[in-house]
């Protein structure tokens, strides 16, 4: 079971995301914050495994409270601004999606973050298998291609 | 067709002095037409025709600048003197001629077009000094026919040839300037629809619309309604001259509304305007500000925010204020991108016909603008 929590100002995003999940019984609501300050206060006193946040927020923006928190659950920013998506990956979040997005792309971007929880216990074994070398050619990446380099 | 027709009037007027003039002039025998010389009479038709009329095109800006028109009589004076002074003196090439037509070419480009003449006065006076200087060694001094008229057409083309790379390059850089103006205009333009649409307000509403879809919220249609007319308003209306008021006053009405639909908190939001809406003025400006207190204030805020809007209007004068409270560590991001936009839009469309007071105090901003209309 995942539980989630959303920060947003705006209370019918809240409603979208809330029915979504309803479609998707691994997922349980723990709360609604309309700012950061609730959002911290809520955090103080509950764990959450992951959080729906909107950037532009009254007093305190979406990127800035994440910087205050030591201890970050997972991320999906939910924001109008496309502008602040490489900042965001900086930050270690999972997805970023654009209002309005559809249902598909919310799926998308649960499953990618769900997963990646799971999928880090087997990409070990993955890669062992591909770092076997392989000796006659190797792969240089320059001017946006790939070209193989044999010996 | 007939607008064309008016505006260059002069030069009809023009013609037909003209054509009278000539007619008279030739009836007395003060002068003769040889038709067979058909370039110099067309040259001379043109000039005479040009000279006529560009007074005449020209009578309210020459009657405004009495000091130009002086100095362009005077140097037609001292022009006839010139010609009747060589028709007389019956010598060939008669220096004083040639001197004088410089002088007054030189003096009646620096009255059309002073400043160009003042950046390149040193250098033309420099080249017309030397090459008058050496016309005047070969032509007086040495006083032997013969040898200037082995370079007779050299120093003719040297003493002219000036005038026209001075008028071309003059020509070049008049265009060069249109040129500027027009891309300034169209940047100004550019500034005012980029001004006009805040991308995120739109994507933000139609969030909102779409979990009103989703809801099969009674609410959705009224706002599908309220932001087609928008959308409707910033991209037709956007690009007139002037809207009425009464128009202006209902996109910020729905842009209110939109707003209000967004937040959970209660926000505080009056618009009181006079009735009086029948005045016409330059679309947009208002938004601005506004736009302004939303994002300011009651996005930073998170209880408690308001927007007062007062528009009043009385004998050709609209006064618009408004007023919102802000979150402190806004305090001093007061001038952005819009502001400043809207301030130099005001410039162009309302030039010492508007005034912009900004107050700002603790938490509470202030803005009223002044447009005079009439």
């Amino acid at each position: 079971m995942t539980h989630y929590l959303i920060i947003d100002d705006e209370p019918i995003a809240h409603r979208i995301i809330e029915k979504y999940c309803e479609n998707l019984p691994h997922l349980e609501k723990k709360g609604n914050c309309y700012n950061a300050f609730e959002a911290m206060q809520f955090l103080n006193e509950h764990t959450i495994d992951l959080l729906f946040l909107d950037l532009n927020m009254p007093k305190l923006s979406g990127f800035d409270f994440l910087k205050t928190l030591s201890n970050p659950p997972k991320i999906i920013v939910t924001t109008a601004y496309k502008e602040f998506a490489l900042e965001g990956y900086e930050l270690n979040i999972s997805d970023y999606l654009l209002k309005p997005f559809s249902f598909e792309r919310f799926i998308k971007a649960i499953n990618k973050t769900i997963d990646t929880n799971e999928n880090k216990k087997s990409t070990p074994i993955v890669s062992t298998k591909e770092t076997v070398p392989d000796a006659s050619s190797f792969f240089l990446k320059g001017d946006k291609k790939h070209h193989q380099i044999h010996f | 067709m007939i607008t064309f027709l008016k505006k260059y009037k002069g030069f009809i007027y023009g013609l037909l002095i003209h054509r009278i003039m000539v007619f008279v002039l030739s009836y007395f025998d003060f002068i003769h037409i040889d038709n067979s010389e058909v370039l110099a009479n067309t040259l001379s038709f043109i000039f005479s025709w040009l000279l006529i009329s560009l007074p005449i095109h020209y009578f309210s800006f020459l009657k405004q600048h009495k000091t130009i028109s002086i100095k362009l009589v005077a140097l037609m004076v001292l022009f006839l003197v010139i010609i009747i002074n060589d028709l007389n003196s019956k010598i060939v090439d008669n220096p004083l001629t040639f001197v004088g037509l410089v002088g007054v070419g030189l003096s009646f480009f620096s009255i059309i077009a002073p400043s160009y003449f003042k950046k390149y006065a040193l250098v033309i006076i420099g080249f017309y000094v030397l090459a008058l200087g050496y016309f005047v060694y070969i032509r007086v001094y040495i006083d032997d026919l013969a040898s200037y008229l082995q370079q007779e057409k050299e120093i003719k083309i040297i003493i002219t040839s000036p005038f026209l790379v001075l008028f071309l390059s003059w020509l070049y850089q008049q265009w060069k300037w249109v040129k500027t103006v027009e891309s300034k205009k169209s940047k100004a333009e550019l500034a005012l629809l980029k001004s006009q649409i805040n991308p995120h307000f739109f994507f933000n509403t139609l969030n909102n619309l779409y979990g009103l879809t989703v809801e099969k919220s009674d609410d959705a249609p009224d706002v599908v309604l309220k932001l087609s007319d928008m959308m409707r308003y910033t991209i037709y209306m956007g690009k007139e001259d002037f809207v009425s008021l009464k128009d202006e006053i209902e996109y910020l009405k729905n842009y209110i509304e939109l707003h209000k639909i967004r937040y959970h908190k209660t926000v505080d939001i009056t618009f009181n305007h006079s009735n009086e809406l029948n005045y016409q003025i330059a679309p947009l400006l208002f938004i601005i500000p506004l736009e302004n207190a939303f994002k300011h204030g009651v996005e930073r805020l998170t209880e408690d925010a308001y927007i007062h809007i007062n528009l009043k209007t009385d004998d050709g004068m609209i006064h618009f204020n408004i007023e919102n409270n802000f979150g402190q560590m806004e305090a001093n991001q007061n001038t952005g991108i819009g502001l400043n936009n809207l301030k130099q839009r005001l410039k162009l469309l309302y030039p010492n016909k508007h005034d912009i007071q900004i107050e700002v105090k603790a938490n509470i901003y202030k803005f009223s603008l002044k447009i005079e209309t009439a």
